[in-house]
């Protein structure tokens, strides 16, 4: 094994490959950093450029686009506030207050640290145990997604800092709008009013800009015609990544439990990548003796994020090579990438073709340290991102957003749903109602409904089928508890505080 | 009533002009890129033959044939925006029956025959039916008998309203058995779904899965077509071993807006023979196990009709139940 690996880092670390790479990671990352522009489209863009290169070439540029572009989403998260990617949705819940109190190089060296730092720690994982790790792709029947989405469903509440009723509120809102299309296994139009676009419902890219980017423009066109001038936030001198050793060591834990959440979530082909960050960040929540600090600004937010949707690379990785499951969208074209060089994926592409299995373990981790490299020096230049006037800046991302969502499905209808969900989102705003249960909302809904269906017909219809199946019925036990717990240590303090008042 | 001819003959003329504009262009057609619409995203059979092909067809055509990947709504989007477009032949559809499928399970309005049908390009004959090699059932006695045994029992995964769901309606109807049929998703959900043991029987094309039969995950219990496809000549046909099922190959082909100029297909037609033919095509297409296979636009048109008709009766069938 050693020696078919060597050479797999020779042949990676060749000038002509390196070269390759550059350009995949610093592509990538310009596609992730762009809001509108996503890891998805950089792949299916340069998948027919791959066609005419030898195997291991296309791979290790698929791969460099792939982590660039997962990583790139935390530029503009914490520097406008805007996920680049869906990945980097809960970058911006830290990472955007960090950076309006001028701490925006900060922020993102710790997110360009424990980005690499997650997606080397899933690679690891996937060099030496792909093999039993993708056993756990096989535990899944669609009666156990069903329960992790369930509990992840229950992740809402915890999403919702402050008011609990808003949180379920904008989560109802984005289940509502999932509904919108063809429901799932039957096929039959839900909520399209005859309107011929609306049949494949709304795209999660679409909705995603649309609530995050559109709205979050709008409110900074509504600051600046208020402020008159926007106030420039000052840059405090960058030295490093911007952290301290100290900093860097709070967060081993936080590291270690979100690499774990990534990669689990990356191996389960059913869930999406997307949510792994949201459910590290809120996994660092609930374990953080302050939790109340998470949303004001603080490391540990960033971090959970990053090292998550990171790690979820390697583990995305895990069922595609180990048993020729793609997990996603960007698995299932590297897929494509494998057979157009006729490699055969399954379980024989270990033993028939190690040499380019290890070509592409040899990439990942040289791809993962020039996305450190081009991010730490890019990090400055980033930053100078916060200089440019508002009234500059903001045109050009709607601009590119609109870009953005016309090249999702080369609809110009996508562009119509920006819009609508961009207003949905400042009217949510303004009424208080938080955005990212919205989207977990939306990007959870359907996966309940259509693996609730599903498992039902394993179980001929019967509900009790669910509990008979362990981690089924340990991740059902737990949502329960975690709506349950909340509530009834709500109900004994209020009892307390009223038992004390003299009546 | 004078003026209602007049407008009569004038909205006539204005057609002719209309038509004849349209025939001017499509004598030099092409004179801009194409975009070959594939309804599915990037990464599939449907989406690599379709790169294959618009790689070859551009040398011939001398214009950039660029694919345009429009998912969504099992197919519907994609093939909408083909048939409202307007007909010039700059936006070519490719797909295969899932057009008639969409149909069938009315989430499209439309079936292949809304639009021109243009040459086959490719096919797929290799259906077959996949079962976990540590079932008792090896061969397709072996499934028949034991579903006959116990009707209901053995789980099919499938995907509901899409081909592989006609395939096993088909052999249910034929056979009288009955199978649990459970949705998974699309190809590669039902491999995972047959390795991990919560489903009995998968039906799929060869290619793609015949690691897992080497691996010893699956055993493969013959293939569906009326002789052995040449992309699975291994494979056992059901025929040969003594069960008279057969089953449609996937066949993939260009559909055009209905108003297209005869000129423009014909001008693929010529292009499609031209490419399929050649043995760079040939030994593109093989990475991806799909056969090419050139049909005329009539024999395609002949070939879906075909299958409409007996995926309908299939689903009026099974309707009755």
């Amino acid at each position: 094994m050693m020696d078919v690996f060597a050479q797999a880092f020779i042949n990676v670390i060749q000038p002509a490959s390196l070269g390759l790479m550059f350009l995949g990671v610093g592509v990538g990352i310009i596609f992730g950093s762009i809001p509108g522009l996503s890891a998805a489209m950089a792949i299916a863009l340069f998948l027919p450029m791959t066609f005419s290169m030898g195997p291991e070439a296309g791979m290790t540029l698929l791969v460099s686009l792939y982590i660039g572009a997962i990583s790139g989403g935390l530029i503009s998260a914490i520097l406008l506030n805007i996920p680049g990617t869906p990945s980097s949705i809960s970058t911006c819940f830290d990472g955007a207050p960090m950076a309006a109190r001028g701490e925006a190089a900060k922020a993102l060296g710790l997110g360009i640290v424990f980005s690499f730092l997650g997606g080397l720690l899933s690679f690891i994982a996937l060099i030496f145990i792909a093999p039993p790790l993708a056993q756990l792709t096989l535990k899944f029947s669609p009666i156990e997604y069903f329960a992790v989405s369930i509990f992840a469903l229950t992740m809402i509440a915890a999403l919702s800092s402050g008011s609990m009723i808003k949180g379920l509120l904008s989560g109802m809102l984005g289940l509502m709008f999932s509904t919108v299309g063809l429901a799932p296994i039957d096929g039959s139009a839900r909520f399209t009013l005859s309107i011929d676009s609306l049949s494949s419902g709304f795209d999660l890219l679409a909705v995603l800009i649309g609530l995050f980017a559109v709205t979050e423009v709008l409110q900074g066109v509504e600051r600046t015609l208020s402020d008159g001038n926007a106030k420039v936030i000052a840059l405090q001198k960058i030295r490093g990544f911007g952290f301290s050793m100290a900093e860097f060591l709070a967060q081993k834990w936080n590291l270690l439990r979100s690499s774990l959440i990534g990669i689990f979530i990356g191996i389960l082909p059913g869930i999406g990548g997307s949510t792994s960050g949201i459910l590290a960040y809120i996994a660092a929540k609930k374990q953080s003796k302050h939790p109340e600090k998470f949303g004001t600004g603080i490391p540990d937010g960033i971090v959970a994020s990053e090292t998550a949707n990171n790690a979820t690379i390697g583990g995305a990785l895990v069922p595609l090579l180990a048993l020729g499951i793609p997990g996603d969208g960007v698995t299932a074209m590297m897929l494509g990438g494998f057979m157009i060089h006729g490699l055969t994926p399954g379980p024989l592409l270990f033993k028939t073709n190690a040499d380019f299995v290890y070509g592409i373990f040899a990439a990942c981790l040289v791809a993962n340290v020039i996305m450190l490299m081009l991010e730490f020096f890019g990090l400055r230049i980033y930053v100078k991102l916060l200089k440019i006037p508002k009234y500059l800046l903001m045109p050009v991302i709607i601009v590119l957003c609109t870009v953005g969502a016309f090249s999702v499905n080369s609809q110009v209808f996508n562009v119509w749903c920006i819009l609508l969900f961009g207003v949905i989102g400042y009217l949510m705003v303004k009424g208080g109602l938080p955005i990212a249960p919205a989207i977990l909302g939306f990007i959870l809904g359907p996966l309940v409904e259509t693996n609730l269906r599903r498992g039902l017909m394993l179980t001929e219809g019967n509900f009790l089928g669910f509990l008979e199946r362990p981690i089924a019925l340990t991740f059902l036990v737990v949502a329960v508890l975690a709506l349950v717990v909340p509530l009834f240590s709500a109900y004994t303090q209020h009892r307390r505080s009223t038992a004390l008042k003299p009546a | 009533m004078q003026k209602k001819t007049l407008l009569l003959s004038s909205l006539a003329l204005l057609g002719l002009a209309f038509q004849s504009m349209l025939t001017v262009q499509a004598a030099d057609y092409p004179t801009k890129a194409i975009e070959l619409i594939v309804p599915v995203g990037a990464g599939g059979g449907t989406d690599l033959s379709a790169r294959t092909f618009a790689k070859h067809a551009q040398k011939l055509l001398g214009k950039p044939v660029v694919i345009v990947n429009i998912n969504g709504a099992a197919g519907y989007n994609g093939s909408r925006t083909v048939r409202e477009d307007k007909s010039d032949g700059y936006k070519v559809l490719y797909t295969h029956q899932g057009l008639i499928t969409t149909y069938l399970t009315k989430v499209a309005p439309y079936s292949y025959d809304a639009f021109k049908p243009g040459p086959m390009i490719a096919e797929d004959p290799s259906m077959g039916l996949f079962v976990s090699s540590k079932s008792s059932i090896k061969t397709i006695q072996d499934l028949i008998a034991k579903t006959k045994a116990e009707p209901g029992r053995l789980k099919a995964a499938t995907e509901f309203g899409g081909v592989t769901y006609f395939m096993l309606l088909k052999l249910q109807q034929e056979q009288g058995i009955k199978f649990n049929l459970i949705d998974v998703g699309g190809d590669s959900a039902k491999v995972t779904a047959l390795l991990s043991g919560f489903v009995d029987l998968m039906p799929r094309v060869y290619f793609g899965a015949q690691d897992y039969i080497k691996s010893g995950d699956f055993v493969l219990l013959g293939q569906a077509g009326a002789t052995r496809a040449n992309n699975a000549a291994e494979v056992p046909t059901y025929k040969e071993q003594g069960v008279d099922f057969t089953f449609p190959a996937y066949k993939w082909s260009l559909f055009f807006s209905e108003n297209t100029p005869q000129e423009v297909i014909n001008r693929w037609d010529e292009v499609a023979r031209t490419v399929t033919a050649s043995p760079a095509f040939q030994k593109d297409m093989q990475k991806l196990g799909i056969l090419p296979a050139y049909h005329t636009p009539e024999q395609a048109k002949a070939a879906y009709a075909e299958i409409q008709t007996l995926f309908t009766e299939l689903s009026a069938e099974d309707a009755k139940k």
